[in-house]
């Protein structure tokens, strides 16, 4: 696992990216984040990293891929994740009465 | 038995051993008493006077005269309370003759006429006369049966001693308790207390209904060893129960009874009525048989029927020990009552009756329950295997440093805390969360698909699953402001459009309001079902419905014709004990619809305790460990 496969938070250049680089986009309906992936980085990285600039704690969200849910190591390659394609971000639901 | 009469047409009337059924009350006290005035005492002399005459008309009076025979038999009727389904206990004491014996305070107040009274044996009566047979309480109906006028004959017969009308076969009976004693007409038990409750019926030791099958055949005797045909088999068909037991049932009844110079004679006729026995009881229940293999509530109704039918259709004429059948009309002389013990002069009657019963039941019965073996429980019971799983997960989880993102199976810690929060640190509330709910789902909806060849292999080979669930997440990107984007999730597993079409069942957890419920899709039935297990009315949740409705128009497309979909209305789902159990249920309720089976299926506890090991043991080992699927 090389460092410099750690994502970027940075919202995407407008042009230029970086070869063999995925743009996607993170969303939880209120706020939107923009990462730069490389194709076999593990999402692990992603998710922490987005929850330590929300502020939420990683037991406590889901990320979702057109409906499936992301385990941390998981990968681009592996989910055939296209450049631009969106991750939903879910809170946990709990149900009991 | 026999006793010497104290005069010629005075019957003794004895209060020591038995007791007289409830054929005999005696509606006027004074009928009962002495009669006071001189008039009622001159009709009481008339009366004895003219029944000492009606004696010189009788025949059998004659008879012993002339030919000098033995002295005139004693007949001691022994009968016992009988009791009615319709009325309570104060009128089976009426009936039973005690209505004088026991006059303290019936009407006083309802307290009184609750206490119990002690039962007594009340009545015996010896009738003098060369009678063959024992007399029954119709023959006291016939005026020369009635005794020296201090007690009434009955105007009508007694229900209890009427045959039972037969239910229909489809008559579907509330859950009741049957016995596995097949007795004739047998009364109901009667509580007594005293010297009477030796005579009273000891209750046949009766099970709840349904019992296993295999606990109800012990309890039925064996088959009469003393057939000189071959023992029927173990496993009898249909066929071969009516050819070879009901041909073996006429000869060894026949031939185990003792031949008297009486039954001799009618050697010939009894054989032949036994085998037109045979051949319209095999009716009666090969028709049972066909009927109850049509449906589970046939089974019953006929199993219902059968014991209705039986004693209506074998009845055995003391006589001669013939069997005939329940449509002849009953003779004088054929016994109806019945007695607890049987008397001395009949116990091959007593066998005859009981082995043709038990007899044909046992096989019967047997035919109608061979073929579905007792079904598995919905969730099995927890194995030394799953407690195993459990015990390493969580050893394996402490040895970590109980971490709540410690990944255990498919879940992690943290998610197993919400259905089990006192194995592994969660809220006490135990309330499930989407992880658990979706994972579970996701692990029935992978075993049920594989097990019909279809594994999903990725988003450019096109197959439809068989069943398919969507995650808890679909409702809330439904209602929220994308609702588009859902159509990539149908799209990616191959479950929009015409594809839409071949799926069995498509599953929508869904967690509203801190609620979870179900929403099953069948589309080749166009049909909606929701279940929930809290609901107050039996409607569905209108905005959950309606966003059923989008979806399916969204994934559909042109195809979607909301008229052709139906909703199912009417709560199905078990309904849950407590304010944390919903998760549970919607689990269970999609282990039900997945392995087809009933969601009364589903147990109802407090808590679901055993439910939630189970679901976790499968979540933890990744796999379906004992559910019914």
């Amino acid at each position: 696992m090389s460092n410099d496969a750690s994502p970027n938070h940075m919202p995407p250049p407008a042009d230029a990216p970086l070869l063999g680089h995925i743009n996607i986009k993170l969303t939880d309906n209120n706020n939107e984040l923009f990462f730069k992936v490389k194709p076999t980085t593990p999402f692990g990285k992603v998710m922490e990293t987005f929850c330590k600039r929300q502020g939420k704690d990683l037991k406590s969200v889901r990320f979702l891929f057109e409906g499936q849910r992301i385990r941390k190591e998981d990968t681009c390659e592996t989910l055939d994740v296209q450049d631009g394609d969106a991750i939903e971000v879910h809170q946990e639901q709990l149900g009991g009465t | 038995m026999k006793r010497s009469a104290g005069d010629a047409g005075m019957d003794s009337y004895d209060m020591d051993q038995y007791a007289v059924p409830g054929a005999f009350p005696t509606d006027d006290p004074a009928a009962a008493e002495p009669a006071s005035s001189s008039s009622s005492s001159v009709f009481t002399t008339v009366g004895i006077v003219v029944l000492s005459l009606l004696q010189w008309l009788r025949p059998t009076y004659w008879r012993r005269r002339i030919l000098k025979t033995d002295q005139p038999q004693q007949h001691t009727i022994r009968a016992e309370p009988v009791s009615r389904d319709s009325v309570g206990r104060k009128k089976i004491l009426i009936d039973a003759g005690l209505q004088h014996q026991h006059r303290s305070s019936p009407t006083k107040s309802s307290k009184a006429s609750k206490q119990t009274i002690p039962l007594t044996p009340l009545n015996t009566f010896t009738i003098r006369g060369n009678y063959d047979e024992t007399p029954t309480p119709q023959d006291f109906n016939n005026q020369h049966w009635l005794p020296n006028g201090s007690i009434k004959p009955l105007l009508r017969t007694p229900d209890t001693l009427l045959p039972r009308t037969p239910r229909p076969l489809l008559y579907t009976p509330e859950p009741r308790h049957y016995t596995a004693e097949p007795l004739l007409h047998t009364p109901e038990p009667l509580q007594a207390e005293g010297p009477l409750s030796e005579l009273v019926a000891s209750p046949v030791e009766s099970h709840a209904y349904p019992q296993t099958w295999s606990e109800w055949m012990e309890g039925l005797p064996d088959a009469p060893s003393v057939s000189p045909s071959p023992s029927p088999p173990k496993k009898a068909t249909v066929d071969d129960f009516l050819d070879t037991t009901l041909h073996g049932l006429a000869t060894p009844s026949k031939q185990a009874s003792p031949r008297d110079d009486h039954a001799a004679t009618e050697d010939d006729d009894e054989g032949l009525e036994m085998s037109q026995l045979s051949n319209e009881c095999a009716d009666d229940f090969k028709d049972c048989v066909e009927e109850a293999t049509k449906s589970p509530e046939a089974k019953q109704a006929a199993l219902y029927n059968l014991r209705i039918k039986t004693p209506e259709s074998v009845r055995v004429s003391p006589d001669s020990g013939r069997i005939i059948r329940g449509d002849a009309p009953p003779t004088p002389t054929e016994r109806q009552i019945h007695s607890q013990q049987p008397t001395k002069q009949e116990p091959r009657l007593t066998l005859q009756k009981q082995l043709a019963n038990q007899y044909l039941k046992k096989y019967a019965i047997k035919a109608l329950f061979e073929q579905p073996p007792p079904p598995r429980p919905l969730l099995g019971d927890l194995t030394p295997d799953d407690q195993k799983i459990m015990k390493d997960a969580v050893q394996e989880w402490v040895d970590d440093g109980k971490k709540k993102d410690k990944k255990l199976g498919k879940v992690s810690a943290h998610d197993l805390g919400t259905i089990l929060p006192v194995i592994f640190d969660g809220d006490k509330a135990a309330w499930l969360n989407d992880e658990i709910i979706n994972s579970y789902l996701s692990v029935l909806v992978d075993h049920v698909n594989l097990a019909q060849g279809y594994v999903y292999k990725g988003r450019s080979v096109v197959a439809p699953p068989p069943a398919h669930v969507f995650s808890s997440q679909w409702y809330t990107t439904m209602t929220g402001p994308k609702p588009e984007s859902t159509i990539t999730w149908a799209k990616k597993r191959h479950v929009s459009g015409k594809n839409f079409f071949e799926c069995k069942l498509l599953l929508f957890p869904i967690c509203k309001g801190l609620h979870w419920r179900l929403v099953a899709v069948m589309p080749q039935q166009r049909r909606i079902e929701y279940l929930d297990s809290l609901t107050s009315n039996d409607k569905a949740d209108a905005l959950i419905m309606s966003t059923i409705h989008k979806f399916l128009k969204l994934i559909l497309g042109n195809l979607y014709n909301k008229s052709e979909w139906n909703e199912h209305v009417g709560q199905r789902s078990q309904q849950q004990l407590n304010a944390s159990d919903c998760g549970v249920f919607t689990l269970l309720n999609g282990l039900a619809l997945l392995s087809d089976s009933q969601f009364t299926e589903v147990l109802v506890k407090n808590g679901m305790e055993a439910a939630r090991l189970r679901i976790a043991s499968t979540l933890i080992k990744g796999k379906v460990t004992g559910e019914r699927i």
